[in-house]
């Protein structure tokens, strides 16, 4: 089967109208763990399904090591081991906003004019998504510790700000260095603002801290010609009106068992793209095939719309309890149902 | 208002420098140490807890609450010491073996701690044999898993055949809680309890250790 072409997912992103079939990324989150470790045999399964979007990495600092040739490519400002042994949220990088680490922290941020960011790619006909992680309330966490992070708003917010906008710029730069130095359709960042029932805030915390700051990253995409793609966990109702409104194109994953799908969908459904997750917390790994099956004709009649703003993809990372009938089940059925859903000849 | 009522609407807020004042003024006042602590401070945080399991507030603002009351705490505790107050229960709580989330845990372990209980975390990535261990060695009521991911989500069930290969099942209460566990998946495994989020984890852990006592 053909993959869709960059046009056609363009055409589905901004509610154009229908492909064919709804693109279908599902491989973005297929890791070899799925397959025992083995990564020709992921590579081997996956080369008979269509894949619809590309995408790579842009290389963002890491938190504790630095290329090098560039010293400062990393966030924390002094050196620091890492502690595998515990959750990266309960690390702490930066223990106090008014102590040394702090300042050394904003003296030493690191800069995008990195030569090594953007990586050089080969092109292609295909819809490419420029991939970063923790965008701006999981950066924060991860260098303030998740405590720490969410009693920031209360106690410290000229911080966050601080933090935020010094984000913000790093982000702005390094989507036009993006697009100057290779071909980029869309930007994809996550931010798991949710939790199982609620958002990890309250909206008025979102709308002083993160709204404006989203917005300047969307208003760039545009300004480049490009979309912009949010992942983001949990129960996040309460957020979509306010990302609608400053101009998200895409919105991942609508977490199973955290919303009613219905009601997203026929509330916001017109308004934005859903890069709709399939279910990895339980129907993949425990589910027969014929529940998959019927999951996947839930989701297109739930999420399907004439003019497009559909896109099949995971809920999220593959774990090694996956089963491979129903991985085959999953393809199978979106493309079955998904050619039946548009009614349109190929 | 009351100086104790006045207590638990600082600790609402979060207001940990006042909660603090406010306790030890209360304390310079011959208030009595258990009122302090029981419609002082713990009523503050059940009603935080309240409202939180309404969606009314959020993990912040659970946060900034229990931050005041370990701050009042801290004053009221040698005084509590001194005449002999016991806590509601003793918890045990960790995130099973191979797992390393532990976001719910830390805000179970909050809410706990909200409403009276002496808690001993284990930390992340827990074998099941140190649940037991730990258990017996501080004399818990009750034994708190947490899981986010399906594949790890099976180790608490190795929790409980260590208990039981001990002969310790019936000692104790065990909770369970993560994303993708479910009412089903406790049942499966046969533990006593499955609680979709913090503070009901604390009410129903409170009631359960009541009603053994």
């Amino acid at each position: 089967m053909r993959c869709l072409t960059r046009d056609e997912v363009k055409q589905v992103i901004e509610g154009r109208g229908c492909a064919v079939r709804p693109p279908i990324a599902f491989d973005h989150w297929i890791h070899s763990n799925a397959f025992q470790g083995k990564e020709e045999q992921k590579k081997k399964w996956l080369a008979g399904y269509p894949s619809d979007i590309e995408y790579f990495e842009l290389n963002m600092p890491n938190l504790f090591t630095a290329p090098e040739e560039e010293p400062n490519y990393r966030w924390t400002g002094v050196d620091m081991e890492e502690n595998t042994s515990a959750g990266l949220d309960s690390q702490v990088l930066i223990d106090d906003w008014e102590g040394e680490a702090a300042e050394i922290f904003f003296e030493t941020f690191p800069s995008p004019e990195y030569p090594g960011l953007v990586p050089q790619r080969e092109s292609t006909d295909k819809y490419v998504l420029a991939r970063f992680w923790f965008c701006y309330f999981e950066r924060l966490w991860m260098l303030r510790g998740m405590e720490n992070a969410l009693t920031d708003f209360y106690l410290y917010p000229e911080k966050v700000h601080r933090l935020f906008q010094r984000l913000t710029d790093f982000y702005l730069r390094m989507m036009e260095r993006a697009c100057e130095e290779t071909h980029v359709d869309g930007f994809f960042v996550s931010d798991d603002l949710g939790t199982q029932k609620s958002t990890f805030f309250s909206p008025e915390i979102f709308r002083e801290f993160f709204k404006p700051y989203y917005k300047k990253l969307f208003d760039k995409a545009h300004e480049l010609g490009t979309h912009f793609w949010l992942h983001t966990c949990g129960n996040i109702q309460s957020f979509l009106p306010d990302f609608i409104e400053i101009g998200l194109d895409v919105i991942h994953p609508i977490q199973k068992y955290t919303m009613d799908e219905r009601e997203i969908a026929q509330k916001y459904g017109n308004q934005i793209c859903i890069f709709a997750g399939f279910d990895v917390q339980n129907t993949l790994p425990f589910g027969t095939e014929e529940e998959v099956r019927a999951e996947v004709r839930f989701m297109l009649d739930t999420y399907w719309r004439d003019s497009g703003r559909l896109i099949m993809t995971m809920g999220n990372n593959s774990t090694p309890d996956w089963k491979l009938e129903n991985l085959e089940a999953l393809y199978d059925e979106t493309i079955r149902y998904g050619l039946a859903k548009s009614g349109k000849e190929d | 208002m009351a100086i104790i009522e006045e207590i638990s609407e600082f600790l609402q807020k979060g207001r940990a420098k006042n909660v603090k004042a406010l306790v030890t003024q209360a304390l310079e006042e011959g208030e009595d140490p258990k009122a302090i602590l029981n419609e002082g401070l713990l009523s503050g945080m059940m009603i935080i807890g309240e409202k939180f399991k309404k969606d009314e507030v959020f993990v912040p603002d659970v946060l900034i609450a229990a931050r005041a009351m370990n701050t009042g705490l801290a004053v009221l505790e040698p005084r509590l010491v001194e005449i002999g107050n016991e806590p509601v229960g003793k918890a045990v709580i960790g995130t099973v073996k191979g797992d390393l989330h532990d976001i719910g845990k830390n805000l179970v372990m909050m809410m706990l701690k909200g409403v009276g209980f002496e808690i001993h975390d284990l930390g992340v990535d827990v074998e099941p044999e140190t649940f037991v261990d730990k258990a017996e060695e501080v004399g818990a009521d009750i034994i708190g898993m947490s899981a986010l991911l399906s594949t790890t989500m099976p180790n608490m069930g190795e929790v409980v055949e260590e208990l039981k290969n001990r002969g310790l099942r019936e000692k104790y209460i065990v909770m369970i809680g993560g994303a993708p566990v479910t009412e089903k998946f406790a049942r499966e495994i046969g533990v006593d309890y499955y609680t979709p989020d913090a503070a009901t984890c604390a009410e129903i852990a409170k009631k359960a250790v009541e009603e053994r006592k």
